[in-house]
C-alpha cells in the first residue's frame, strides 16, 4: 500500500514537472510583454504596461507581414485540401501491387526536412521555368513559390485525415446514387462531401494553421518578401525586444481560443461517432441474435 | 549628362544592323533592350554612333535626326561606318519612333545583343503543349485501354473512369498528377540535378561551361583545394554534430513522454485525460519562432535563470547558456515534443491493460514489463515519433537561429548561407541533397531495427 502511495506521488511530480517545463516558458514570456523594462523579462517587475502593444501597432513589417501570411495561407488551403482529397481518393483506388510505392510517394513531402522542400522548389521552377518559357516574373513570384511549396507537403497531411475518414466510407452508398440515375459528379457533391464534411474541416483549419506557422519552407520561397514569421524571425534572432513578446501574446491568445473550438469540435464528433459506431454494434448484435 | 534615350526602352528606334557585305541579312525584329552595350560618349549636341576607339568623331555620322522638335528624317541609305575592319549597315526601321529631342547634348546607346545559344524554350515544344498532350493522353488512356481490355483483362484504367465518371476522373488525376510530379518529384530531381552542376551566371547556362562536377560533393569533405587541411573539418563537424544532437534530442524527448505517455493511456480515463490532451495540445499550436523566444528569455544573460541563480548564489557571474549550446538543445527538445508524445499515446493506448496484468500477476519486475510487453507493442509508435523529431530537429533552422551560440553552426544555416549570402545554389543544393541522404538513412535504420512499414511511420 505504502509503495503504491509513494508511486502515485512520483507520478503527480512528474507530470507537475512536464506541464511546468511545457508552460512555464510561454507565461513568462507572455508576461513580459506587459513589464515596462525595455529588456523582456520579469525579473526585476519594473510596472504594468500595454506600451508595447502600441509600438506593435506601428510596426509597418510585421503589420504587412500578416497580410501577407494571410494571402498565403488562403492559397495553401485552396490549393493543399483539393490536391489532399484527389491524393486521398486515388489511393483507395491504386491498384493493390501499385498501392506502396504511390503511398511512398505521396508520404514523402511529411518526412522531409522543410529546408529542402523550400529549396527544391525555388530551383525546379526557376530551371523549368527558363526551360518551358513561363516568364521569370511568375516563377519567381513569392506568393506562387510560396503556396507551391508549402502545399506540397501540407497537401500530404490533408491527405492522411482524408483517408482516415475515407476508410470508414460506404462505398454501397455512392453506388445506389449511381444506380439510381445520379451522375458521378452528383455523387461527388452529395454524397461523398458530405460525408468528408468534418475531414474538409479539419484539412482547411489544419493546412490555414501549419501554413500561418511555418518557418523552414517559407523563408527560403519568400525570396524578398516577408511572411508574419519570418519577419518575427528575424527580429528575434538579432535583438531580444518586447514587441515580440507582445506579438506572442496576442498569437498564444488567437491561437489558444482558435485550438480550443477546434479541439471541442474534433472531440464532440468523436464522442457522436463512437455512439453511432457503438449504435450500430448492438443492431447487429440484435439483428443477429434475432436470426438465430 | 541627360541622356533622353534611357528613359524607356520603349522610346528607343529600331535599329537594323547588318554585315555591309550584304551576305548575310538579319531579318529579326530589333534586338531586346535589355543588354545594354557601352556606349561611347561623344559629349556633342549631335546624336552619333562612333563605332570603334580609333575613328572618333568621324565626319560621317552614321545616323543624324533632325535636332529641334521636328520629326526625325528617315535615314534610309546611311553610309555605312566601319567597325573593325568590316563594314555595317545601320537601318533605321521606324524613323518616327525617334524621340524628338530638345536642344542640348545627348548620347546615343548603341544596343547589341547577341543571339543566344538555342536551349529547349526554343525547340517549339511550349510547356503548356507538353502539358495539355499529358492531360490528353491521360484522358484518351481509359478509352484506349477499354479497347485493350477486351483482350487483357487485368487493365483497371477503365474501371478507375467508369467508377469515376469523367469530370471526376480529370479532376483526381490532374491534380494527384501534378502534385506528385510537379510538386513532389521533379523539384527534388531537380534539385539533386543541380547539386551537380557549377555556379554558373544566367548567362552560361546551356553554354560550355553547363556540365556535371562533383565539386560541391568534393567541397564538403575536401574543403577548397590547395587547403592546409585534408579535409573540410569545419563543415564536417556541423554535419557531424548536427546529426549527433539530433539523435540526442530524439533520445531525451523519448526519455521525457514514454512515462507520461503510458500513464496517459493506461491509468487516465474520461474527462481528465480530455483535459490533459487539450493541455498538451496548446503549447503545440504556438508557432516554433515564439517557442524559440521564450528560451531566448529565460536563458539570456539578463534572464531569468541566471538572475534566480545568482540570487540564490549558485553562480556570481551570469553564465553563457548560448555559447554551451545548452539553450539550443533545451529549445530543440521542447519544440519536438508532442510530435513524440502522441504517437507514444496512439501507440500504447491500443495495447490491453489485462497484458500488463498478466504480466504483473506472473511476477514479473516493472522494468520487464515495459521492456518485454509495452515497448514490443508501441514500436510503430516510437519509430513514427522518433523519426518526426529527428528529422524536424536535423532540419530546424528557426531553433538554431535564434538559440544557436556565436560560434557554433547547425547545418542547415550552412545551407541557408549558401543560398543568401554565399549566393551559391548548386553547393547549397548539394549540402541539402546530403542532409535528405541523412534523414532517409535514419528513418531506414529505424525500420530496419523495429521492423515496422513506412505507412505504419506516417499514419500516426
Amino acid at each position: 500500500m505504502k509503495s503504491t502511495d509513494i508511486l502515485k506521488w512520483v507520478v503527480r511530480g512528474y507530470i507537475l514537472l512536464f506541464f511546468l517545463y511545457l508552460f512555464g516558458p510561454l507565461i513568462i514570456m507572455s508576461a513580459s510583454a506587459f513589464n515596462t523594462s525595455t529588456y523582456p523579462t520579469i525579473t526585476p517587475w519594473e510596472g504594468f504596461t500595454l506600451h508595447w502593444f502600441a509600438d506593435l501597432s506601428d510596426n509597418d513589417k510585421i503589420i504587412n507581414g500578416l497580410i501577407t501570411s494571410l494571402w498565403v495561407g488562403l492559397g495553401v488551403v485552396a490549393l493543399s485540401v483539393p490536391t489532399g482529397l484527389a491524393g486521398a481518393i486515388m489511393m483507395m483506388q491504386v491498384h493493390e501491387r501499385a498501392r506502396p510505392i504511390y503511398y511512398t510517394i505521396v508520404v514523402s513531402p511529411v518526412l522531409v526536412p522543410g529546408v529542402i522542400l523550400g529549396i527544391s522548389t525555388v530551383i525546379f521552377w526557376d530551371r523549368f521555368g527558363e526551360l518551358v518559357g513561363l516568364d521569370f516574373e511568375t516563377t519567381s513570384d513569392p506568393f506562387f513559390l510560396t503556396i507551391l511549396g508549402q502545399s506540397t507537403f501540407i497537401s500530404a497531411y490533408c491527405m492522411l485525415i482524408f483517408i482516415a475518414r475515407l476508410q470508414r466510407f460506404d462505398r454501397t452508398q455512392e453506388e445506389a446514387a449511381l444506380d439510381l440515375g445520379a451522375s458521378h459528379v452528383q455523387v461527388f457533391w452529395k454524397v461523398l462531401i458530405p460525408f468528408l464534411r468534418p475531414a474538409v474541416i479539419s484539412s482547411i483549419v489544419l493546412a490555414f494553421l501549419v501554413s500561418f506557422e511555418n518557418y523552414n519552407t517559407t523563408v527560403f520561397t519568400m525570396i524578398s518578401k516577408g511572411t508574419l514569421v519570418t519577419e518575427l524571425a528575424g527580429l528575434a534572432r538579432f535583438g531580444v525586444n518586447p514587441e515580440i513578446s507582445a506579438l506572442a501574446v496576442i498569437i498564444i491568445g488567437v491561437t489558444l481560443f482558435g485550438a480550443i473550438i477546434f479541439e471541442i469540435k474534433k472531440r464532440h464528433e468523436e464522442v457522436l461517432e463512437r455512439r453511432a459506431k457503438a449504435e450500430a454494434s448492438i443492431e447487429r448484435v440484435q439483428s443477429a441474435s434475432a436470426t438465430v | 549628362m541627360n541622356n533622353k534615350t534611357e528613359d524607356g526602352p520603349v522610346e528607343l528606334a529600331q535599329m537594323k544592323i547588318s554585315p555591309g557585305m550584304g551576305s548575310i541579312s538579319d531579318d529579326k525584329p530589333a534586338p531586346k533592350p535589355d543588354v545594354p552595350a557601352p556606349a561611347p560618349s561623344t559629349g556633342s549636341s549631335m546624336p552619333a554612333i562612333t563605332p570603334g576607339m580609333g575613328s572618333g568623331n568621324t565626319p560621317q555620322p552614321a545616323i543624324t535626326p533632325k535636332i529641334g522638335g521636328a520629326p526625325a528624317a528617315p535615314a534610309t541609305a546611311p553610309p555605312p561606318a566601319s567597325v573593325g575592319g568590316t563594314n555595317l549597315n545601320i537601318t533605321i526601321a521606324n524613323p518616327d519612333k525617334l524621340p524628338s529631342l530638345p536642344p542640348g547634348s545627348h548620347e546615343l546607346k548603341l544596343v547589341i545583343e547577341q543571339e543566344k545559344p538555342k536551349t529547349d524554350a526554343d525547340s517549339g515544344l511550349g510547356f503548356w503543349e507538353i502539358f495539355i498532350a499529358l492531360v490528353a493522353a491521360l484522358t484518351i488512356a481509359p478509352f484506349a485501354q477499354a479497347q485493350a481490355g477486351k483482350w487483357f483483362s487485368n487493365i483497371n484504367a477503365i474501371d478507375f473512369v467508369r467508377r469515376n465518371g469523367i469530370v471526376i476522373s480529370l479532376y483526381l488525376i490532374v491534380f494527384s498528377a501534378g502534385w506528385i510530379i510537379f510538386m513532389i518529384v521533379l523539384p527534388q530531381l531537380y534539385m539533386l540535378d543541380f547539386s551537380f552542376r557549377f555556379n554558373l551566371s544566367p548567362s552560361e547556362v546551356g553554354g560550355a561551361n553547363d556540365v556535371y562536377t562533383l565539386k560541391n560533393y568534393r567541397y564538403l569533405l575536401f574543403g577548397r583545394p590547395g587547403d592546409e587541411d585534408l579535409l573540410n573539418w569545419l563543415h564536417l563537424q556541423v554535419f557531424v554534430k548536427t546529426i549527433f544532437a539530433s539523435v540526442m534530442v530524439t533520445v531525451i524527448d523519448f526519455a521525457l513522454c514514454y512515462p507520461l505517455a503510458y500513464y496517459m493511456a493506461q491509468s487516465v480515463k474520461g474527462g481528465n485525460q480530455r483535459l490533459l490532451f487539450l493541455c498538451l495540445l496548446l503549447p503545440f499550436w504556438v508557432n516554433e519562432i515564439l517557442r524559440a523566444f521564450a528560451f531566448k528569455l529565460i536563458f539570456a544573460e539578463q534572464g531569468i535563470l541566471n538572475d534566480v541563480m545568482i540570487g540564490i548564489g549558485l553562480w556570481d557571474t551570469p553564465f553563457d547558456f548560448f555559447r554551451a549550446n545548452v539553450a539550443l538543445y533545451t529549445g530543440l527538445t521542447y519544440a519536438y515534443l508532442l510530435l513524440m508524445i502522441f504517437p507514444l499515446y496512439n501507440a500504447i493506448e491500443s495495447l490491453d491493460h489485462n497484458q500488463v496484468e498478466a504480466a504483473r500477476d506472473l511476477g514479473s519486475p516493472w522494468w520487464r514489463i515495459h521492456y518485454r510487453v509495452v515497448l514490443p507493442h508501441a514500436k510503430p509508435g516510437i519509430v513514427s515519433g522518433c523519426t518526426m523529431v529527428f528529422m524536424l530537429s536535423a532540419g530546424a533552422l528557426a531553433a538554431p537561429n535564434i538559440l544557436g551560440g556565436p560560434s557554433s553552426l547547425w547545418f542547415t544555416q550552412i545551407i541557408y548561407q549558401w543560398y543568401n549570402t554565399g549566393g551559391n545554389w548548386p553547393q547549397g543544393s548539394a549540402y541539402a541533397f546530403v542532409l535528405l541522404i541523412a534523414c532517409i538513412v535514419f528513418v531506414r535504420i529505424m525500420m530496419r531495427v523495429f521492423k515496422v512499414s513506412l505507412g505504419e511511420i506516417a499514419q500516426r
